[in-house]
């Protein structure tokens, strides 16, 4: 009985992460462009990023 | 007054127009784009590449699922145009966009579904695991207390998330009984409420027959169905949009002072003055201030033959300038033209067609009830009936309800469809969602637009003269206009000879004088010829004083596959008939041409949406096939619609499907692969019920044990799905 009291928990916790996880990922829009996704891993960029300062 | 040259309408907008669409906030403006010509990653590099070099551009991101462009930047609002240039200059061919108001509830409404898709999903992979611990725990002994411990953490994770991501479905069965009427959703919403609350009572009074793992999964499929149908939904809405977006009009106003701006034909007010140069198509209602010239109204009422046009006349939004510039004066705002009325007589009849009810749902709903029924039959017959303890008694039950689970039947349509319309969209044809395909497949009549659809739309020469010579000089002349008789004569003769000094005389013809001599081409009468044939022909003639007259011959051909896509239909018992706003003697020509034995003339748009209604009233469901403006209404009416790629903005909207530009026979693939994908959705329906009619009979025997039936409720969904993957079109199907 004792290891499901703690057994328990910690699978629905590890559980929740995951579905916050995904919950994140929808929220930061990463489902907006599958095919471009795709195709970006093919992108060599070896520059490093320029960003401009606002 | 000061026109810029380049009078003649390019594929792109002018650059110009872009600011109107920038969107800023602070100093920041921002700038939606569609590009054309987008295939791979080498296209994203040179456009963000060549876009961040640019200093004021602090985002530019490519978005290759659906072909736009995201710009910010810095600074001026007019920096738009530069962008927009540099783009162009890329090699791509750019319009602005605009998210409606539509398209962004809808991808809120898919945000919200795949959140409560992960929602179900944790709640039924969980609960399931904690059923699963109960039901070994029956077998092996386990106290009641920790079963009930189980039990109790099973509602706690069902409870919220049923109530939580069966929002969609509480939304819409609730409005519809708010209204008065039910759908599709009310006894979905009851079977998940119904089921939950059972479960809750039971498990607060006795902690035993409790449920929650097939209410979780029961709504965690459904789900999918759902989020499978608003994928293919929302792409084909994306590409609609796109389509029309591509080809929404731009007006060049002029002022009281002379100078002339383009803007967006929708923002043009009335009493505004306008110019329409040759070859451009005239952006808003209005009537003719200045000016004379010819006009092709094919694309609004379908006729072929160009008419002319002078002072005072009226003009409508859709018609094409063929002979000189026109400044009309608007007479109707965009959103009061006759297109709006079109596009209002659209939505009426859509609205009368209502949602047909989709046959995934139907089955799902019936199917709950049923089950749960046959589980408790099973549970009471096995511990009153045969005497068996509750606990075995109860395994019977829950074993039933494994193996019912809906997953095969949820899965059978849905998995069909997605197939299937991916597969079409690969070949360039749009289909507007997975119940348009069952529409498809149930046609018993076809009905065909002339203009556009069944003809290539444009007159082509039909006779010329013997003489070489003779044709040249009239390719010559021709090469002056924009009249669709003078286009096709220069396409069909090409090499002219560079005449200057060519005048236009609107409604009449051309003439030039050449060495001294006065040449003309144009109508009989222009050129001077005294008896006119009289058998209705579209013709033109050249008269040179050192040549014969000669007589040249147009017609609007029929497509080349025509007759094979007519033939098609006639084949598999279909009924065909031609329906235009075209001439009589036209319309008849055309279909002895195509083998079409019936067909209907001179008829307006309400016509077409009156024969339609008399169709389906008489029990005939219509495949209607249009492009133009005047087949819009009726494309709604029909049971099921297709329009073109090359059509006006407005069909396309309206259609269900749209098929690729000038490809009429595409219908002949898409009908078929409807047809075999009706099949397959019944194989996939068979499949469900003979194994549930097996297997079910086997649990509440009580010869299977719950772990088995798990095994075999997932290999017949693995079964559905590959079965559906089945009925997507061949790669290389050809379409005739």
């Amino acid at each position: 009985m004792t290891p499901l009291l703690f057994l328990i928990p910690i699978a629905l916790t590890l559980g929740s992460l995951g579905l916050l996880g995904f919950l994140w990922t929808v929220r930061t829009g990463q489902y907006e462009d599958l095919d471009g996704a795709a195709e970006r891993i093919f992108l060599d960029d070896d520059d490093p990023e320029q960003s401009h300062d606002q | 007054m000061t026109i810029g040259s380049n009078a003649v309408a390019s594929a792109s907008p002018p650059a110009a127009i872009l600011t109107a669409f920038v969107t800023s906030r602070d100093r920041t403006h921002h700038l939606s784009l569609l590009v054309e010509g987008l295939h791979c990653a080498k296209c994203i590099r040179k456009i963000e590449t060549r876009l961040s070099q640019d200093p004021a551009v602090t985002k530019a991101r490519v978005n290759l699922t659906l072909r736009q462009l995201s710009v910010d930047w810095v600074g001026d609002v007019d920096h738009a145009v530069k962008i927009g240039e540099t783009v162009a200059a890329l090699g791509y061919g750019i319009a602005p966009y605009e998210a409606g108001a539509l398209s962004s509830a809808s991808k809120r409404a898919g945000h919200e579904l795949l959140r409560c898709l992960a929602i179900s999903g944790f709640a039924s992979s969980n609960t399931m695991m904690l059923a699963w611990a109960v039901w070994a725990g029956q077998a092996q002994g386990m106290p009641a207390s920790t079963q009930a411990l189980l039990n109790w953490m099973s509602a706690l994770i069902a409870v919220p998330a049923v109530a939580f991501a069966g929002r969609p479905f509480y939304r819409s069965a609730f409005a519809a009984l708010g209204a008065g009427r039910t759908n599709i959703d009310v006894p979905i919403v009851a079977a998940l409420l119904l089921a939950a609350a059972i479960s809750v009572f039971d498990l607060v009074g006795r902690g035993r027959d409790v449920y929650f793992d097939s209410v979780t999964m029961l709504l965690f499929v459904l789900l999918i169905g759902r989020y499978l149908e608003y994928r293919v939904r929302a792409r084909a809405r994306a590409e609609i949009e796109r389509l029309v977006t591509l080809k929404a009009q731009h007006a060049t106003i002029v002022d009281d002072d002379g100078s002339a701006t383009i803007v967006a034909a929708s923002t043009v007010a009335a009493g505004t003055m306008v110019i329409v140069a040759p070859g451009e198509t005239v952006p808003v209602d209005g009537c003719v201030a200045s000016g004379t010239s010819t006009i092709d109204r094919s694309a609004v009422t379908g006729e072929t033959l160009p008419v002319k046009v002078r002072e005072g006349e009226e003009v409508f939004a859709g018609y094409i300038n063929c002979g000189i510039p026109l400044v009309i004066r608007t007479s109707r705002t965009a959103a009061e033209s006759h297109l709006s009325e079109i596009l209002r007589l659209v939505e009426q009849a859509q609205l009368q067609k209502g949602r047909v009810a989709n046959l995934a749902d139907s089955m799902a709903v019936f199917w709950t009830p049923a089950v749960h029924g046959i589980a408790l039959a099973t549970f009471a017959w096995w511990w009153l009936g045969a005497g068996a303890g509750a606990a075995t008694a109860l395994l019977h039950a829950v074993t039933v309800l494994i193996i019912a689970c809906p997953c095969a039947i949820g899965l059978a349509i849905p998995a069909v469809q997605v197939a299937v319309i991916g597969g079409l969209l690969k070949k360039g044809i749009l289909v507007r969602s997975g119940e348009v395909l069952e529409r498809l497949a149930e046609i018993n009549r076809v009905a065909f637009d002339k203009t556009g659809t069944l003809t290539l739309g444009r007159p082509v020469i039909v006779k010329g003269s013997d003489d070489e010579e003779t044709n040249r000089l009239a390719a010559s002349l021709a090469a002056a206009s924009k009249h669709p008789f003078a286009r096709a004569l220069s396409q069909t003769f090409g090499r002219v000879r560079p005449i200057s000094g060519i005048q236009e005389r609107p409604g009449e013809g051309l003439e030039a004088d050449i060495d001294g001599a006065e040449v003309r081409l144009g109508s009989a009468s222009f050129c001077g010829i005294a008896q006119p044939r009289g058998d209705d022909l579209s013709e033109v003639w050249l008269n040179a004083p050192w040549l014969e007259p000669a007589r040249f011959v147009f017609a609007d051909a029929a497509r080349p596959d025509a007759r094979g896509t007519a033939g098609y239909f006639e084949q598999r018992g279909i009924r065909t008939t031609i329906l235009s706003g075209d001439r009589e003697p036209a319309v008849a020509l055309c279909a002895a041409d195509i083998g079409v034995g019936d067909y209907r003339a001179d008829l307006k748009p309400a016509d077409k949406v009156a024969l339609l209604s008399e169709w389906r009233a008489s029990g005939h469901k219509t495949l209607m096939l249009g492009d133009g403006l005047n087949d819009a209404p009726a494309l709604a009416e029909a049971h099921v619609s297709a329009s073109f790629a090359h059509g006006v903005a407005a069909a396309q909207a309206t259609a269900d499907i749209v098929l690729p530009a000038e490809r009429l026979s595409s219908i002949v693939l898409t009908h078929r692969t409807a047809v075999r994908a009706a099949a397959i959705v019944r194989q996939n329906l068979g499949f469900a019920a003979a194994y549930n009619a097996i297997l079910i009979p086997v649990a509440v025997l009580g010869y299977a044990s719950p772990l088995i039936a798990a095994a075999a409720m997932s290999a017949s969904s693995i079964a559905v799905t590959l079965n559906s993957l089945r009925a997507r079109p061949a790669e290389k199907e050809a379409s005739l």
